[in-house]
């Protein structure tokens, strides 16, 4: 259960090309990207005692 | 879904179908990098950092789109140029890159309460033997264990501790004076050297030629006789790939310390240069690796080993 991260190698071997050849590195940031996915079972939850709030 | 053991992984999933939507392609060497084909030799690569997106490529124009793709997509925040991830700071000028890990550093030395120590020209005195040796006085290894995971991550814009905080790794068990002393040695060679980090020029060469270099010490370690040996890996003129480690294997010789050695640069080379060809979309050049053994290089050009 993850998500892939780049290694920092790949980043390195790709910065060095990026400034070879004067390419712009763009930075762009998802917000709340967990609460993106779409899950695919069944998730069971129950309220923990002693706080419980009607749905 | 928040705090969900999936929820990474179908984040993951979820962004993997709408760059697959938007005619990019996943690169086999490397699953968190993406590549699109424009149009001729005009290229897209997104590099993927769990939530963060890593934008590049010779059009600005189709950076821009991209971005808007996005956006449409996903509640997005544009960061514009990269100047910060993980930690490391990264300034884009003209004449090229520079990655460097500055306040990083300074942390590391502040939280060792040695902001204001007094500077070393070298990290670790040459032939410095440290053993596992229980003669001295222990230290606090939970300090001492927590410096090393700082240095360590350090290491990702500086090859040149990379040797001297391996070494230093090794007594984490059980760490006494004379590890103490090296560890102060090596921090007091950082307070000089905070601002140091990786430069990538500008170049005329589009595509610059990878080098690795290999080399070996043979049985220096007092404790097991094992052997150390390094490997780094240059694309034109700068450092992007590199290791110090203790052999698995005993050598038995320097000539097999330096033979194991080169084939460990010779694997990462291989790596990095599919990695590199599927990146630019060419087949790219044969790695030339250097190996500063008469007998390991003639090792390496004996057919007997080819089969």
């Amino acid at each position: 259960m993850f998500a892939p991260v780049a290694r920092l190698e790949t980043k390195r071997l790709l910065v060095n090309l990026e400034a070879s050849n004067g390419w712009e590195i763009h930075h762009l940031d998802v917000k709340t990207a967990f609460l993106l996915g779409e899950l695919r079972e069944t998730v069971y939850v129950t309220q923990p005692e002693g706080f419980e709030e009607r749905g | 879904m928040y705090g969900l053991r999936q929820a990474p992984r179908a984040w993951n999933h979820k962004l993997n179908q709408i760059l697959i939507e938007l005619q990019f392609e996943k690169c086999s060497k490397e699953p968190s990098v993406y590549r699109k084909t424009v149009s001729g030799n005009i290229f897209l690569l997104v590099v993927v950092y769990v939530d963060d997106l890593f934008i590049t490529g010779t059009d600005e124009r189709s950076i821009s789109g991209f971005k808007r793709e996005m956006a449409s997509k996903f509640e997005m925040s544009d960061l514009g140029k990269l100047t910060y991830y993980l930690g490391i700071e990264v300034c884009q000028q003209e004449q090229g890159i520079t990655l460097s890990q500055h306040r990083y550093a300074m942390k590391i030395l502040e939280d060792a309460g040695m902001k204001d120590c007094n500077l070393m020209h070298i990290p670790m005195e040459s032939g410095l033997q440290l053993s596992k040796s229980h003669h001295e006085e222990g230290i606090d290894a939970t300090g001492y264990r927590k410096k090393v995971g700082c240095l360590r991550y350090l290491i990702h814009t500086r090859p040149d501790l990379s040797f001297c905080v391996g070494v230093l790794s090794r007594y984490m068990q059980d760490p006494n004076e004379s590890h103490g002393a090296a560890m102060r040695q090596c921090l007091r060679y950082l307070k000089g050297t905070t601002t140091l980090g990786l430069v990538f020029k500008r170049s005329s060469e589009k595509i610059p030629k990878l080098v690795g270099y290999s080399d070996s010490n043979h049985n220096v370690d007092p404790d097991d006789g094992k052997s150390t040996a390094g490997h780094i890996s240059y694309l034109g003129e700068s450092p992007i790939s590199w290791c110090s480690q203790k052999q698995e294997t005993m050598a038995m010789s320097s000539c097999e310390a330096e033979f194991m050695a080169g084939t460990e640069a010779a694997r990462q080379a291989i790596w990095l240069q599919d990695l590199l060809s599927e990146v630019i979309g060419e087949p790219s050049e044969k790695v030339l690796i250097r190996i500063d053994n008469k007998s390991a290089i003639a090792l390496t050009k004996n057919p007997v080993f080819h089969g």
